[in-house]
């Protein structure tokens, strides 16, 4: 029945926040939502609206707050839980986004997207059977949906069972002849199956349709060769053809698509059905354009992959499983002490994903609203807890909740089963998992690294000084799959592939030099402050780091830089700028001349900073092209 | 690096082609132009011709609205009198050839204001010789000035800490924006600082000996009412050499412009200089009373002198003086822009162009009567005024320079006609004639309705005249 929208009605509001939500018009959406609350403030459906729309806006905070609102107000409502598992998720914290999923579905059994998005968050986890599980029973609930059978295709592909790969990519094909993708994957998994005109096909309908087969290809296997070895399977010479693309390439770019994001839930109330549920069109990333694949060739090709320079990979951050027992302030912490001295052993200093900041840890910052100062009781496994006998009383206060913690640890032990310290009380890079640009810090103080952070493990200032900045964050949000809006995910596999450019003794040592700058002036208090007399002891930091940009440039792209007469290295060799330890006396003031030296206008520096966003390849990397 | 000779067809106010030529040296302009002769126009090409370097800048939206032949500017650059000149076109068609190192430095660096930029400072409240000058700093002249951490302008970074604000209570969001407000804030109040000194030297040049102060309290978030406050640079003066009483209201509106000038001029010159140094000002010395016009030509002297230049005005005797001013050197040419109107379209008419019976029969050829009516009164007018002026006939004095108008010349030679007979009777009928039909400003909406064969009888009448006169 059409009539004409009564805007007084916060249903109508309500439905047509729904329309715009799937439209992607996602702030006219929470606007229709806003009034349908202001209308009726108790409308929990128009919350967990809200909070969907949130979330595929990438708000995940904002998301939680709305779906623990929808919750509060009706509590036995479960598309609020799945939404904000999903949020959950998307912050990287699985294990509550599961739990969500769970509580969801016991809500509404027959809760198809919450099974979906359940068995996307166990493929995240690594757990196959468990996703292949919740796929089935999305799949029994609702046959007509194309996404779980995708998703459970990628699972059984982990999983190598290449005949139940090639049945459910074939059965999402036939419900959704668009899925580019899905033709893709079966292409590669008859070529498992040594079916070579079958995967002739499909990959050539993949191409046809706009996929990169030679990228995803490259992806999953890094190249032709890697793949014929691994598999003990010979490809035909027209196929390798097909795959490959000179020179080959040794990087990761995208990961093999896991399928399409998790449903967000919203509900619609009408006067025919009261119960529709609605989904969000999923996200596509866009085609890489030509312009920007030849630059990221250009960045491969002047390096290595970050982990061939550590020889080591990045180590992720400690989950305790219950931080409200193992996460203690400097009160409780001496308390402890106190109480009995061997708890002083295992209380270890502690930084979480937000004490991150680029280039520092545990910021002095006038506008943190809480006091930095956490500890970390470390059991480890194996501890003889007995002999701690301050931190056990401490402990055992939460016992229920330690017990109901998954994994195989003791009740009283860490979730994560590294005994390995050195790590953390080593100098290192340490960086947050999710974050909207590169953003790595330099320790030396030892601090212990909790999840979802992660830590590089090296001293090299340089490779500090080369990753926090422009180009290599462009590199990386170009290479990595995107978390919601603004935020990428630092994961290992991806951080680990970053090339690192060669460089010269003395370019890496001037890089050093200038990361060594930054870090004592980060730390100065005219630097941090906001009072605007330091003003300029600011900017003087972000110019210091903006010159590590262009020598950064210069190393990844030095003949497009040279090209267009851009020097970086040469005009500040000439400058013979002293290492820190060489300047005596007053150091800011020291720091002060060499910078308004280096930022007369009239200084090659300045103005080849000034003017390098006139080259393509900057204009493209920093948004201008 | 200069500009040699800039070619605009259908851009905006053009209709038709136009050629400015700069000559070999590339000189400074000095245009005069009444309002909607084509001057902003010129002054909007020479901007938006630098700019498409530096992204996606469509041409199309500015084509002229009553001429659909495709549109384009092209300049001709030349690194010296001596070097080959490189060709730019940009245009709906031609893509990237603006896209090029030269002019996206060019555009970085240049300095372009227009009057309406210094608008508001004949709406700042002043009170206690202290305005807030906020959002004239922010808005107009400081705002495509770059940061050197962020390497983004001050409207990129102001325009990141605007409206919507984040909700009450997200904390992450809430924390992202201060934390943008922290650095706009570091930003701003370092411009400030580093240009007072430069301000207060150049201001000097207009006579007044006043050190600025520019007292910028950083922006606060109100989380509660969501507002952005402090919104405030307080402007404040003071004196050098002399004791001036609280009650002296020494901020004037004129004087209000001779700071902002000062203040736009400093930040162009802290600012790297790129090898094609471009400065236009667009009527902006409007606002300034006479004895503040003079010193800006000095400090363009004396702070901009390899900058190549473009004014531009409305104001006839301003022109004049200038004009007068720069003739020594040959740095500098000097054009007037006429604004001419049909019932159908609007065309500049540029006096330089000499052709103006060329003109006409082009356009005549073209069918289109109406242009080529417009290039036939202007050749005419032209003529007429340059022949009493070479002859130095007595003509009838009007107070007011604007109202002079052709009859008064082509009465002074009709009189002087009585005793030379330089031209025939029957010469000064056929002219008298096509004056009310067609010479005449009046006569535009009618001309749809002339044969083509009057049209031309006149066209070949002006040129008979032209050649008797000459």
């Amino acid at each position: 029945m059409n009539t004409v929208p009564d805007l007084q009605n916060h249903i109508f509001y309500n439905n047509r926040g729904i329309d715009y939500g799937e439209k992607g018009e996602y702030d006219l959406a929470i606007k229709d939502f806003d009034k349908a609350i202001e209308l009726k403030p108790d409308y929990a459906l128009a919350y967990n609206n809200r909070g969907a729309v949130y979330r595929s806006k990438g708000e995940y905070d904002q998301a939680i707050e709305d779906c623990n609102k929808a919750i509060q107000l009706k509590p036995d409502y479960a598309e609020p839980y799945s939404n904000r598992g999903s949020a959950y998720r998307n912050k990287g914290e699985i294990d509550q986004a599961i739990e969500d999923y769970d509580i969801a579905i016991k809500l509404k059994p027959n809760f198809v997207e919450a099974y979906y998005n359940l068995g996307i968050a166990y493929c995240e986890k690594g757990n196959f059977d468990r996703a292949i599980e919740n796929y089935n029973k999305a799949i029994d609930l609702k046959p007509k949906l194309f996404h779980p059978y995708y998703n459970r295709g990628n699972a059984y592909f982990q999983k190598r069972d290449f005949v139940k790969v090639i049945e459910d990519y074939s059965k999402a094909i036939e419900l959704n002849s668009e899925l580019g993708e899905a033709y893709n994957n079966r292409g590669e998994a008859w070529l498992h199956l040594k079916e070579w005109d079958k995967a002739r096909s499909d990959l050539t309908v993949a191409n046809n349709m706009g996929v990169d087969i030679v990228e995803v290809f490259h992806n999953s296997y890094s190249g032709v060769t890697s793949f014929e070895r691994k598999n003990g399977i010979k490809l035909p010479k027209d196929i390798v053809a097909m795959l490959t693309r000179d020179p080959v390439n040794r990087f990761l770019t995208t990961q093999r698509p896991l399928g399409s994001e998790p449903y967000s839930t919203m509900q619609m109330e009408d006067n025919i059905s009261t119960d529709r549920q609605k989904t969000l069109p999923t996200e596509v990333k866009p085609q890489q354009s030509a312009a920007v694949l030849e630059l990221l060739k250009k960045f491969r090709n002047a390096g290595k992959p970050l982990s061939e320079y550590l020889q080591k990979h990045p180590a992720s951050g400690i989950i305790s499983g219950y931080n409200e027992a193992f996460i203690v302030h400097l009160k409780t912490r001496d308390a402890l002490i106190a109480e009995h001295p061997s708890s002083a052993n295992i209380l270890k200093p502690f930084l979480m994903a937000r004490d991150i900041k680029r280039w520092q840890v545990k910021p002095v910052d006038e506008s943190r609203r809480e006091a930095q100062d956490k500890w970390l009781i470390w059991t480890y496994r194996g501890i003889d807890i007995n002999a701690y006998p301050a931190i056990k009383k401490h402990l055992e206060k939460s016992r229920d909740a330690l017990e109901k913690r998954s994994g195989k640890q003791e009740w009283y032990e860490i979730q994560t089963a590294s005994t390995d310290t050195t790590r953390f009380t080593q100098p290192k890079c340490i960086y947050a998992d999710i974050a909207s640009e590169t953003a790595f810090a330099f320790d030396d103080e030892g601090y212990y690294v909790g999840s979802p952070a992660s830590l590089l493990p090296t001293s090299e200032l340089w490779i500090l000084g080369v990753l926090n900045t422009r180009a290599v964050s462009w590199f990386y949000a170009r290479t990595t799959p995107q978390v919601r809006g603004m935020f990428l995910k630092f994961t290992s596999r991806y951080v680990s592939q970053i090339p690192i450019p060669d460089m010269e003794p003395e370019q890496r040592a001037l890089i050093d030099k200038i990361v060594e700058y930054i870090l004592y002036l980060k730390k100065q208090p005219t630097v941090n402050s906001k009072d605007l007399k330091h003003a300029r002891d600011a900017v003087m930091v972000g110019y210091f780091g903006n010159i590590l940009n262009g020598l950064t440039y210069e190393l990844y792209l030095p003949d497009d830089l040279h090209r267009g007469e851009k020097y970086f290295f040469q005009p500040l060799f000439n400058e013979q700028l002293p290492q820190l330890e060489e300047i005596q006396g007053d150091r800011m003031a020291a720091f002060r001349n060499i910078f308004e030296h280096l930022h007369e206008r009239t200084h090659p520096i300045r103005k080849n900073l000034f003017f390098l966003d006139s080259l393509k390849p900057i204009r493209i990397i920093e948004s201008k092209a | 690096m200069r500009i040699t000779n800039i070619e605009i067809r259908n851009f905006r106010a053009f209709y038709g082609t136009y050629q400015i030529d700069l000559h070999k040296a590339g000189k400074n302009l000095l245009v005069y132009g009444e309002n909607g002769s084509g001057k902003t126009s010129l002054y909007e090409a020479l901007r938006r011709f630098l700019e498409s370097s530096e992204g996606e800048h469509q041409f199309k939206p500015h084509q002229n609205i009553f001429n659909s032949d495709e549109g384009y500017i092209k300049l001709h650059i030349r690194p010296d009198a001596h070097s080959k000149q490189s060709t730019y076109e940009w245009s709906e068609t031609v893509k990237d050839e603006t896209n090029d190192q030269l002019l996206t430095q060019a555009s970085k660096a240049k300095g372009f204001l227009d009057y309406k930029d210094l608008l508001e400072t004949h709406y700042l409240h002043r009170e206690d010789e202290v305005v807030n000058v906020f959002s004239l700093l922010v808005n107009n002249l400081l705002a495509n000035t770059i940061s050197d951490q962020t390497d983004r302008s001050l409207t990129v970074d102001w325009t990141s800490i605007q409206p919507p604000f984040p909700r009450r209570g997200s904390t992450t969001q809430i924390a992202a924006l201060e934390a943008r407000i922290v650095n706009f804030n570091r930003e701003l109040s370092n411009r400030l600082t580093e240009l007072k000194t430069k301000a207060s030297e150049i201001l000097l040049k207009f006579g007044y000996n006043v050190a600025l102060d520019l007292d910028f309290q950083r922006l606060t978030y109100n989380q509660e009412k969501k507002t952005l406050d402090n919104q405030e640079i307080l402007l404040n003066v003071e004196y050098f050499d002399r004791d001036i009483p609280a009650h002296h209201r020494f901020l004037n509106e004129a004087k209000l412009s001779a700071i902002a000038i000062a203040i736009y001029f400093s930040s162009i010159l802290l600012q790297p200089e790129s090898d094609l140094k471009i400065i236009a000002l667009d009527d902006v010395l409007i606002g300034l009373d006479m004895s503040n016009r003079l010193p800006v030509l000095d400090i363009l002297d004396e702070y901009f002198a390899d900058y190549q230049t473009f004014l531009t005005t409305y104001d006839k005797a301003w022109y004049e003086i200038v004009k007068q001013r720069t003739s020594h050197g040959g740095k500098w040419k000097a054009v007037d822009l006429y604004f001419r109107q049909t019932d159908e379209y609007e065309i500049p008419v540029y006096v330089e162009d000499k052709a103006y019976l060329d003109k006409a029969r082009e356009y005549l050829e073209a069918n289109d009567y109406k242009a080529c009516a417009i290039y036939l009164r202007t050749a005419f007018e032209m003529m007429i005024e340059e022949f009493c002026v070479n002859s130095r006939l007595p003509v009838k004095y009007h107070r007011d320079p604007n109202r002079q108008d052709s009859q008064d010349f082509w009465d002074a030679i009709k009189i002087e006609n009585q005793t030379s007979t330089l031209l025939s009777q029957g010469l000064i009928d056929d002219i008298e004639l096509y004056r009310s039909r067609i010479l005449n400003p009046l006569s535009h909406a009618t001309i749809a309705n002339i044969p083509k064969k009057e049209i031309e009888d006149t066209v070949e009448a002006v040129e008979n005249l032209k050649t008797a006169l000459e």
